[in-house]
């Protein structure tokens, strides 16, 4: 019976084992703080954000990131739609105009061209709205916190209404494809599902959103210093807030929006309200005109760097400088938000296949006949252009006549016969040459523009131009022109722009004829500059032939003795009338907050 | 390494020690006895002299032969019988009987925290017992229980060895989110993580709690059902051995019948022609594919038959002791599970051993100890150990390559050589050698994949009766220790490879020679990494009290535990932990009425402080009417009761991210793709850091609550030979955290980074009907069972935006339901595709042909559009479950048969498991031969497929439509066991007390209503799955 003896002791030690475990389960319980463990953790929340210098401008900098325009195409995945707002899908949005036509059929602005696009897919194929709403978010986060950072009270003014006018430029993005939009002006916070209603913010109308920009644009501008320092150039300066109040007023002043008649029938009067004026009111092109000559005055007057770009001896590579030096006293804000990876996207995106890009799949943007026909030749004369399609032409005739075409067209377009850049040798692109990714385009040559920096694959993207003043002159000549104004005013800013790239000056003759030659140079002037996208909405001509409508055409080159070239139609182009404001995104309008654009 | 290996072995043999330990008996008179049932007899039954140790079982005919004093009493007992004491009185000769019990008043159940009496429980509560679940010679414990239990789904989507567990779900589904759906699973009063490793041979019983009655204790965590397994305990008696083994086949039998060569040529240039190209094969290439005659340009593979081997086997071991004392109970067994050989090997050599095999090693240690009459102790100890090796990709793998190459792609060796290429095959016939560098599946060299995996499950308990302070009162703890441990390890092997060619010269001369020098690379890469090993501990301790008083019978429990889990990859790194208290009171008055009160309150870390805590309640009441004197006592009715609860209990399984009641942090980053850039080019310009948001938390996040109501009642008719229950229940999920799907862009922030809320609802609502019978003719004892479930779940909301039809809507219906087009046959004429009233497809590309399919236009736009998609079939659930089996037994014969089928469930396969010509050259299945055709269509033969197009995908005819999703409704011979028991004089030579053999099957056939031929339960769309093997197998019971 020895285990007896020995299960006594170890019913004794299980007593107490049993009551430690009975009193050490009590003690957890009421230290139950303690077992059930809250994270202790150095997150950084949004005040620790705000409660440093350092941090703060790093937010900043996000607002910056988020709320910029950079309109390359210069990203894409398969699988992550994230900087679609930034560029139509794998081509610029000019290709969706008759400036230019992308060859590879997956390009996004195909769809656009055929018309199949609609409000389940538009946030793929040109534009995610989410994207500007973020950058909103983080405007508005910043606005809100900002007073609680260290910086002294004229610091935070300064940056402050630096993130205000990032959200009036987002505002503006939207403004111009949506028309009238919701404006938040706040952080909208949701926690529960109560807080839906009150962040499904209804439209504004066109006219609200209007105000809203320009008086955001004005508040800002109130605050902005006129330079940078070197190591800060990029910043948002005084004359970026003045750029966008005018824009906004030209846009609002033109004629899709100030007008009686809506561009499609609107029945609904809260809708009609939202896609434009409901009336004609010429003082809103003079204030269109003021804003513009506001620009040019700050530039002249109170910038101390800010003018047209004279330098280089050359007209081609004067006005070809602007666009691949980021350092030209013309530019007012321009976006570097690039990425490490972007070359390679932004080479094989807009870069013409074998001379830049290596790749076997290149998108290879290409200039349309229509566009080519918007140049002049160098002695400001109009060049005579064969038209008989299908007919074969000699080839030197092709040289001859784009060879005397205006120095920005040289600048611009690379055609069969011209180096890439200066001393990468003659390359031309006959059809014949099979394999040569030469022949994969639709126009008379490629897309030039930004892009002769570009050598390879590693050369850096170059920075999007989102103001420059070369606009400003073309904007106050419309608008003044519009509103009936000195017509020397308007011949000394068409004139301007001109010159610096050695045009005869043009005089005033009538209204009518003035506002054919200043869009005409208007559209050689920011020609791929993603202004014509839109400028034929706000003319509403977008739908008249050849314009976003109907047949699009090249020239073809046939090698051989002699060789030949041949105009061809290659596209005709889908257009509605409603498509000259965008839907909303169906997502969005199936939420039932947001009234849908007519006719989508 | 070495440590963890040895350790199972040093715990078995202190478990044989403590065996040969177990103290001897004395002797006295012989006493010899026979125990029948009243006409059969019985084996098996323990025969104790009570108050010692000294025991026996009795033979295959009843018999027993035990010492004991001439005074002394016996105690009888067998499972399924009331036990008996029965006096010697001096008698040297006993024959006596045993009374059924099929629900004994001794018949105790496993529920949360304790055991009741089956008698007077309320709660739905299913079991299974051990023995049922050793008869199907599988894998795992989870597909044992297929077809088992009413209310409890389980469906084994893959038959790849080592990861062929079901997946259960008890009373099928209930909550939006896809990954919070699993049971709780409890082994021996703790929950695990897993069970589908423990040997069936270790389990005692497996417990289904369905409803909140049963389930409320578990509060927070039961409200998708607990599944309880306890496994064995010694009985006190002389040891008892059981030795058994099994040997069995497994065929993958229902595999894609892939078209040959010829026929997959001649359907080829159908579709070519379809397309209007220019057909790839020319007459004299069909010549080829037909006569074989050239079987390396012109080759005809089965590539199911070169990857997966017809049959593999399968083995299992289990020998296992039981016995002990009265101080000292002991159960211990040692088991062994094997599967070999799935795949075929390569036919060049890897310089290294290798074998497609699955190992699995169990170790059982359990014992009780009463160190007392008030105090005892239960030690359970489990061990599993898998080692398993497979070709790199494993099934996925295999099936993937399977499924996308043809026929005629060109023989992977050639005399024993590796072909990496072969060139100048008819037309561009691309040539790809599945075997890879090296085996069946591989990709970049690497071939075999070893995984070892250690479980160790350890818990102690105590009980402590304290009858002294008052009766009926008693104290209990209990600690628990789980460790799991898992390494990976990829072996590499490169070796030679040729390429073949034609003679330039000479075209009738194949040319084959070594293009590439096998390095001399073995490479050996070991995935070792922190989520492979975790640990958790578990504690409790309660009061409880039992006692009866006169007519009333009163329990109580009140248990506080604690856990944490040491898991490395959470959150901030901190463990996950659980508290709470459990309380239950039960009273029955004359066991006729009874009430049950049941309670969980506890919390996790995981919600904010202040509502961290849940209180769980449930009620349920009983009334076995039966008892009532006013009650007929007649054999037609015997038995009734009616019993119905009512509760609340929660489930926190969020598939939210931790602490989601916190903000996330900000972040610094560099911008990747949108970075900011200042400065002067050339100059000074930077690229600058910025800060972002973090996601946002949902402050108030709280656990889904499930309220849930079940009534049921239990018959049993014509003296008790056939039983009934049914059980009806509903139950309504609520507070499911679900993202807001109504939040506005407007915020600016991805959804991915919005709160969610606790806003979704569903409903699940389903019945379960329960029959038996059971009887004796002379020697032929026979039953039959039959079980049906049915649960049907909607959506009743989740914040659904509008859609623009109602059909679109996923509010109002099942989860997981199919959308989808409704197919309304072909389009036969071209008159027929002209019709200027036909709706235009979306997907029509360069537009229809005859043979293409017809949709119908239910918004009657004109167009074939998305919004043409309503809800199709039903959810890849079945909402019906059932199984039928029966059994007889006759002199030393056993027979059981057990089928089992599902119903209102569907499937979708989509890509290279129902179409043919993937990525333009994908095999071809034979039902693709019932495609359309002018001709077969003019004369008037089957059509089930539309015309053959290459490349199939995206066009019109593989949109989502009902053509896709077919029904997956089957019905299945499951298991099926014939046995013989020897008997007696022929096993007392070889020192035997018993000896059964017999030979069993598992998944024998299978009847389904789909065109595809895939396993309707192996659900992955692309058919890159091992089907559910079907089993053959023999095995003896050896019990000494």
């Amino acid at each position: 019976m020895k285990f007896n003896y020995r299960y006594k002791s170890i019913v004794a030690a299980g007593r107490m084992f049993l009551a430690g475990v009975v009193v050490i389960s009590c003690m957890q319980f009421t230290a139950c703080k303690r077992f059930l463990e809250m994270p202790v953790t150095s997150d950084i929340t949004v005040d620790s954000v705000f409660a440093s210098k350092d941090r703060t401008l790093q937010f900043l900098w996000k607002v910056y990131s988020t709320a910029s325009i950079f309109e390359f195409p210069y990203y894409w995945d398969a699988s992550d739609q994230a900087y679609r707002h930034y560029g139509t899908y794998c081509a610029p949005v000019a290709c969706a105009t008759d400036e230019a036509d992308a060859w590879a059929n997956y390009a996004g602005t195909d769809y656009i061209n055929r018309g199949n696009w609609d409000p389940t897919t538009v946030h793929y194929w040109e534009f995610n709205s989410f994207y500007c709403w973020r950058g909103i978010r983080n405007a508005n986060i910043f606005i809100e916190n900002i007073d609680k950072s260290p910086y002294s009270d004229a610091e935070k003014a300064i940056m402050k209404a630096e993130a205000v006018f990032l959200r009036a430029l987002m505002h503006f993005d939207l403004m111009q494809r949506l028309g009238g939009i919701p404006i938040v002006d706040k952080v909208l916070k949701v926690a529960t599902s109560d807080d839906i209603p009150s962040v499904q913010v209804p439209r504004s109308s066109f006219e609200e959103t209007v105000n809203f920009i320009v008086s955001e644009c004005e508040a800002a501008a109130a605050n902005l210093p006129n330079s940078w320092p070197s190591n800060y150039k990029g910043r948002i300066v005084k004359g970026a807030a003045l750029a966008l109040k005018a824009r906004t007023l030209l846009y609002a002043a033109s004629p899709l929006f100030n007008s009686a008649t809506p561009y499609v029938p609107v029945a609904d009067p809260e809708l009609r309200a939202m896609v434009g004026y409901t009336n004609y009111d010429p003082s809103r092109w003079e204030k269109a005109a003021a804003a513009s000559k506001a620009v040019l005055d700050w530039a002249a007057n109170e910038s101390g760097w800010c003018g047209l770009y004279m330098g280089k001896d050359n007209p081609v590579d004067r006005y070809e400088e602007i666009f691949i030096n980021p350092n030209v006293n013309e530019i007012i804000l321009d976006a570097g938000t690039m990425g490490p990876n972007t070359p390679n996207y932004f080479v094989r995106f807009m870069t013409p296949g074998r001379v830049v890009y290596t790749g076997s799949d290149p998108v290879n943007i290409g200039i349309t006949f229509n566009w080519t026909k918007m140049y002049q030749k160098a002695d400001g004369t109009e060049q005579v252009w064969d038209e008989v399609e299908d007919t074969p032409y000699p080839y030197t005739q092709y040289q001859q006549k784009l060879g005397e075409l205006e120095p920005r067209f040289q600048a611009s377009v690379f055609y069969s016969g011209t180096e890439w850049s200066r001393g990468t040798g003659t390359v031309y692109h006959f059809h014949e040459q099979a394999g040569n990714l030469l022949t994969l385009y639709n126009g008379v040559g490629f897309m030039r523009k930004f892009l002769k920096g570009v050598f390879n694959g590693s050369s850096p993207a170059p920075r999007w131009i989102t103001f420059r003043l070369a606009e400003f002159y073309l904007n106050y000549a419309e608008a003044l022109n519009e509103s009936n104004g000195d017509h020397g005013q308007i011949e000394w800013a068409l004139n301007q722009i001109r010159q610096r790239v050695d045009l005869p000056a043009i005089t005033y003759t009538n209204q009518d004829d003035m506002r054919e030659k200043i869009r005409r140079e208007r559209n050689v002037e920011l020609a791929f500059e993603e202004h014509r996208y839109f400028d034929v909405r706000r003319w509403k001509i977008a739908g008249e032939e050849g314009v976003m409508k109907g047949g699009m055409y090249g020239l073809k080159l046939t090698a051989g003795s002699p060789a030949t070239y041949t105009l061809v139609k290659f596209e005709d182009r889908v257009w509605e009338d409603k498509m000259y404001l965008y839907p909303f995104r169906q997502n969005e309008v199936d939420l039932g907050y947001v009234k849908q654009n007519p006719g989508w | 390494m070495l440590m963890r290996q040895t350790t199972p072995v040093l715990v078995w043999m202190v478990g044989i020690l403590l065996f040969i330990a177990s103290p001897g008996f004395s002797q006295n008179i012989t006493v010899k006895g026979r125990i029948t049932d009243g006409a059969v007899p019985l084996s098996g039954v323990n025969i104790l002299v009570k108050g010692t140790t000294n025991g026996t079982t009795t033979d295959v005919e009843g018999r027993f032969s035990i010492s004991a004093p001439s005074n002394g009493v016996l105690v009888v007992s067998h499972a399924g019988y009331t036990t008996k004491e029965i006096p010697i009185n001096g008698r040297t000769e006993i024959t006596d009987r045993l009374e059924l019990a099929a629900d004994d008043l001794e018949d105790v159940i496993v529920v949360g925290y304790g055991v009741q009496r089956k008698l007077t429980s309320t709660g739905a509560i299913a079991s299974v017992k051990g023995e049922e679940l050793v008869k199907a010679p599988v894998a795992g414990l989870s597909n044992a229980l297929i077809g088992q239990v009413a209310g409890l789904q389980a469906v084994q989507n893959t038959g790849e060895f080592g990861s062929d567990q079901a997946t259960i779900y008890v009373r099928g589904m209930a909550t939006l989110n896809g990954s919070g759906r699993n049971p709780l699973i409890i082994v021996d009063g703790v929950v695990r993580e897993t069970f589908n490793n423990i040997d069936p041979n270790e389990v005692e019983s497996i417990n289904v709690l369905k409803d909140a009655s049963a389930t409320a204790v578990y509060g927070v965590r039961g409200a998708n059902g607990v599944i309880i397994i306890t496994t064995r305990q010694g009985k006190a008696g002389k040891p008892v051995m059981n030795l058994s083994s099994n040997v069995a086949f497994l065929q993958p039998v229902i595999l894609p019948d892939l078209l040959p060569a010829y026929e997959y040529a001649l359907l080829r240039n159908e579709a070519e022609r379809n397309m209007g190209k220019t057909p790839t094969f020319s007459e004299e290439d069909l010549r080829l594919y037909q006569t074989g005659e050239d079987p390396i340009f012109h080759s005809n593979i089965n590539w199911v038959d070169e990857l997966i081997k017809d049959f593999s086997t399968q083995q299992s071991y289990n020998f296992n002791v039981s016995g002990g004392t009265e101080k000292l109970r002991y159960f211990t067994s040692l088991g062994y599970f094997n599967q070999s050989g799935g795949y075929h090997k390569p036919e060049t050599s890897l310089g290294f051993p290798y074998r497609h095999s699955y190992n699995r090693f169990n170790i059982r240690m359990n014992f009780d100890f009463n160190f007392s009459k008030d105090f005892t102790m239960s030690v359970r100890l489990g061990e599993q150990i898998t080692d398993n090796s497979f070709p790199n990709g494993g099934a996925w793998g295999a099936f993937d390559k399977a499924n996308n190459l043809s026929p005629i792609s060109g023989p992977a060796y050639v005399d024993g050589k590796y072909i990496e290429s072969i060139r100048g095959m008819p037309a561009g016939v691309p040539f790809f050698n599945p075997f890879g560098m090296a085996g069946p599946t591989s990709t970049n060299g690497a071939f075999v994949t070893d995984q070892f995996s250690n479980t160790i499950n350890t818990n102690i308990s105590l009980k402590y009766r304290l009858d002294r302070i008052t009766p009926g009162l008693s104290i209990r703890a209990m600690g628990a220790y789980d460790s799991y441990y898992r390494k990976q390890a990829i072996r590499n092997k490169y070796h030679d490879a040729y390429t073949i060619l034609k003679d330039p010269n000479d075209p009738g001369n194949v040319i084959i020679y070594k293009s590439k020098e096998a390095g001399p690379f073995y490479g050996m890469s070991n995935a070792i990494s922190d989520n492979n090993k975790w640990r958790k501990m578990y504690a409790e301790a309660g009061i409880e009290y039992d006692r009866t008083f006169g007519d009333h019978k009163v329990t109580g429990l009140i248990l506080a535990n604690a856990e944490k889990g040491y898991f490395p990859n959470l959150e901030y790194k901190l463990p996950a932990a659980y508290l709470g208290l459990v309380s239950r009171v039960t009273y029955a008055y004359k066991s006729k009425y009874l009430t049950e009160l049941n309670m969980g309150y506890n919390g996790s870390e995981n919600f904010r402080e202040g509502a961290r805590f849940g209180f769980f309640p449930s009620f349920s009441l009983g009334y076995i009417v039966s008892e009532e004197k006013f009650f007929p006592k007649i054999s037609a009715i015997t038995f009734l009761k009616l019993r119905g609860s009512y509760g609340k209990v929660g489930n926190d399984k969020l598939a939210a991210r931790r602490y989601l009641y916190i903000d996330g942090p900000f972040t610094v980053g560099n911008g990747g793709y949108q970075a900011t850039v200042m400065g002067t080019a050339g100059l000074d310009m930077l690229r600058y850091n910025m800060y972002n948001e973090g996601r946002l938390g949902f402050a108030d996040v709280q656990w889904e609550i499930a309220e849930k109501f079940n009534i049921g009642a239990e018959m049993r008719f014509l003296n008790d030979r056939l039983t009934l229950s049914g059980d009806y229940f509903q139950e309504v999920r609520n507070n499911i955290l679900w993202n807001l799907s109504t939040i506005p862009e407007l915020v600016g922030m991805p959804g991915t980074d919005m709160p969610p809320a606790n806003i979704g609802k569903v409903q699940n609502r389903g019945y379960e009907i329960e029959l038996g019978y059971n009887d004796r003719i002379d020697n032929f004892t026979y039953w039959v069972k039959g079980a049906w479930s049915f649960a049907r779940n909607r959506i009743n909301f989740m914040d659904e935006p509008n859609r623009a039809y109602e059909w679109m809507r996923r509010t109002g219906r099942p989860l997981n339901q199919y959308y989808g087009l409704t197919f309304e046959g072909f389009y036969n004429t071209w008159d027929e595709i002209n019709d200027s009233k036909r709706p235009i497809s979306q997907w029509e590309g360069a537009g229809l042909q005859p043979g293409d399919m017809k949709y119908k236009d239910l918004n009657g736009d004109g167009f074939i559009n998305s919004q043409d998609m309503g809800p199709i079939g039903y959810s890849n659930w079945p909402e019906i479950t059932y199984s039928a089996s029966f059994g007889f037994s006759y002199k030393g014969f056993d027979m059981t048969v057990l089928t089992q089928g599902t119903g209102h469930v569907s499937v979708y396969f989509a890509s290279s498991a129902a179409y043919p010509f993937t990525a333009d050259w994908g095999p071809a299945h034979r039902w693709n031969l019932e495609r359309w055709t002018p001709e077969r269509y003019a004369a008037g033969e089957p059509i089930s497929f539309p015309r053959l197009e290459l490349s199939p995908g995206a066009q019109h005819n593989y949109q989502v439509s009902d053509f896709w999703v077919q029904n997956g409704s089957y019905f299945r011979i499951k298991n099926v066991e014939m046995g013989y028991r020897f008997s007696n004089s022929l096993l007392a030579n070889l020192g035997l007390k018993s000896c059964r053999v017999y030979v069993s099957g598992n998944n024998l056939y299978t009847w389904t209503r789909m065109k595809y031929r895939l396993d309707p339960d192996a659900r992955e769309s692309w058919g890159r799955v091992m089907p559910p093997m079907r089993v053959f197998n023999a095995g003896v019971n050896l019990q000494f």
